[in-house]
């Protein structure tokens, strides 16, 4: 997950986060708990909050136990590379929503009164909804990469191809 | 990213000033207190206080201006959208709103830049469980390693012409690039898994207890807490 961070992509520098892979490939616990490292050593790095860890580690966590379920499904029908590109999107589209729902949140619960004070939520969302969006389209775009590759080199990885899954529970059903 | 976080490494082992001389749980606790201070400060006179505060640390400790002002300026961009979001036409508002994340990133960087990462992870570690504390040891051991190879592979990748595609072909070979990064992890971690139970693991990486050993530079951070503890004390009430 830090060593896509590293990865500029873009004029924008959008930094990759990887959760949707890391949720299929580690699983959902595991995956909370590499969330939680990596936000901890950001932070110490002055690269994001100190008080926000638990939050980041949320949010990431949440995009990668939604690929880890969708992942599965998805495999069933589809080749390695669509599965994990739509699982991760999923992922970063939930998990991007998280994020604008607890910015809106904390914005509107600031004690704001009078006119004046208002939140003005439209520049906020001008700037995050493209940027949600361009980081559904890459995050996907990379994991359909990620999983060819994963696919062909280290298939087991992924887990069980959807051919073996029916064989194994024949033979398992037949030994018992 | 990789020269940031290994010029920073690299200052806190080799760093001479009493900073770096001073034991790492008390630093940790300073750089706590002056996180929860600047979060919570209803005074923007404290807010202030704290923050040039956390400015003296971070110069003290020699680290590059260079690097203070990256650590300084890293929160700025996302700040501005909440500035945007909450201007209220007065210039406490937004000032409250941009102090606030560079003080706790000022800290954080000062504390990290004058600690090694054992001593720094160590207490940390006891708060967390088992498996997360270990993590985040064994992660930080591997990472520069990890970052050196993205960057390698990440430069091969446009030597090659990687970049000359359409944008969606790129990022699909950005991620069966990052492919050969994700196998090199796992080999790396059950190689290394495997070297740890030959040489005797016993489940915990990291017994040692020096982070709490006690130095005359200890002195230092006293002072720095007794700085912040008068300023709290004599600026909480105020405007």
């Amino acid at each position: 997950m830090l060593a896509a961070m590293s990865i500029p992509l873009g004029p924008f520098e959008y930094h990759l986060t990887l959760a949707g892979p890391i949720g299929v490939l580690l699983g959902g616990a595991g995956s909370f708990q590499v969330a939680f490292i990596v936000s901890t050593i950001l932070a110490l790095m002055g690269h994001g909050g100190l008080t926000v860890i638990g939050l980041n580690a949320l949010i990431l966590g949440s995009a990668a136990v939604i690929a880890r379920g969708a992942f599965p499904f998805l495999r069933h029908r589809l080749a390695p590379g669509p599965s994990l590109a739509i699982a991760s999107g999923a992922g970063q589209a939930v998990a991007g929503l998280l994020w604008l729902v607890i910015v809106t949140v904390a914005l509107r619960g600031s004690g704001a009164t009078t006119a004046a004070e208002r939140t003005h939520l439209a520049p906020v969302a001008a700037v995050a909804i493209p940027l949600w969006a361009l980081g559904i389209v890459a995050e996907g775009a990379v994991a359909w990469g990620l999983a060819r590759f994963l696919a062909r080199v280290r298939p087991e990885l992924l887990g069980p191809a959807p051919d073996d899954v029916a064989p194994r529970a024949v033979a398992e059903g037949g030994a018992a | 990213m990789i020269g940031t976080l290994a010029h920073v490494d690299y200052l806190a082992c080799t760093g001479k000033s009493p900073w770096h001389r001073a034991s790492a749980l008390p630093k940790l606790v300073l750089a706590l207190a002056l996180v929860m201070i600047a979060v919570f400060a209803p005074s923007l006179r404290l807010l202030i206080a704290v923050h040039l505060l956390a400015w003296a640390l971070a110069l003290s400790s020699r680290m590059p201006p260079r690097l203070v002002l990256a650590a300084a300026g890293y929160p700025l961009v996302f700040t501005a959208l909440f500035v945007i979001a909450r201007w209220d036409a007065t210039w406490a508002t937004p000032l409250r709103l941009v102090l606030r994340p560079l003080t706790a990133s000022l800290a954080a960087v000062w504390l990290v830049a004058t600690t090694p990462y054992p001593d720094l992870f160590a207490p940390i570690s006891r708060v967390l469980p088992r498996a997360t504390g270990d993590g985040l040891f064994l992660t930080y051991r591997a990472l520069f390693a990890l970052l050196a190879r993205a960057e390698r592979l990440w430069r091969a990748l446009r030597l090659r012409g990687g970049w000359a595609s359409a944008p969606g072909r790129r990022l699909a070979l950005a991620g069966e690039g990052l492919g050969t990064l994700v196998v090199h992890g796992f080999e790396r971690s059950e190689r290394l898994y495997g070297a740890m139970l030959l040489r005797g693991h016993s489940g915990r990486i990291c017994g040692c207890r020096h982070y709490a050993e006690p130095t005359r530079s200890d002195l230092w951070v006293a002072a720095a807490a007794m700085v912040l503890g008068v300023a709290t004390f004599m600026l909480w009430r105020t405007a």
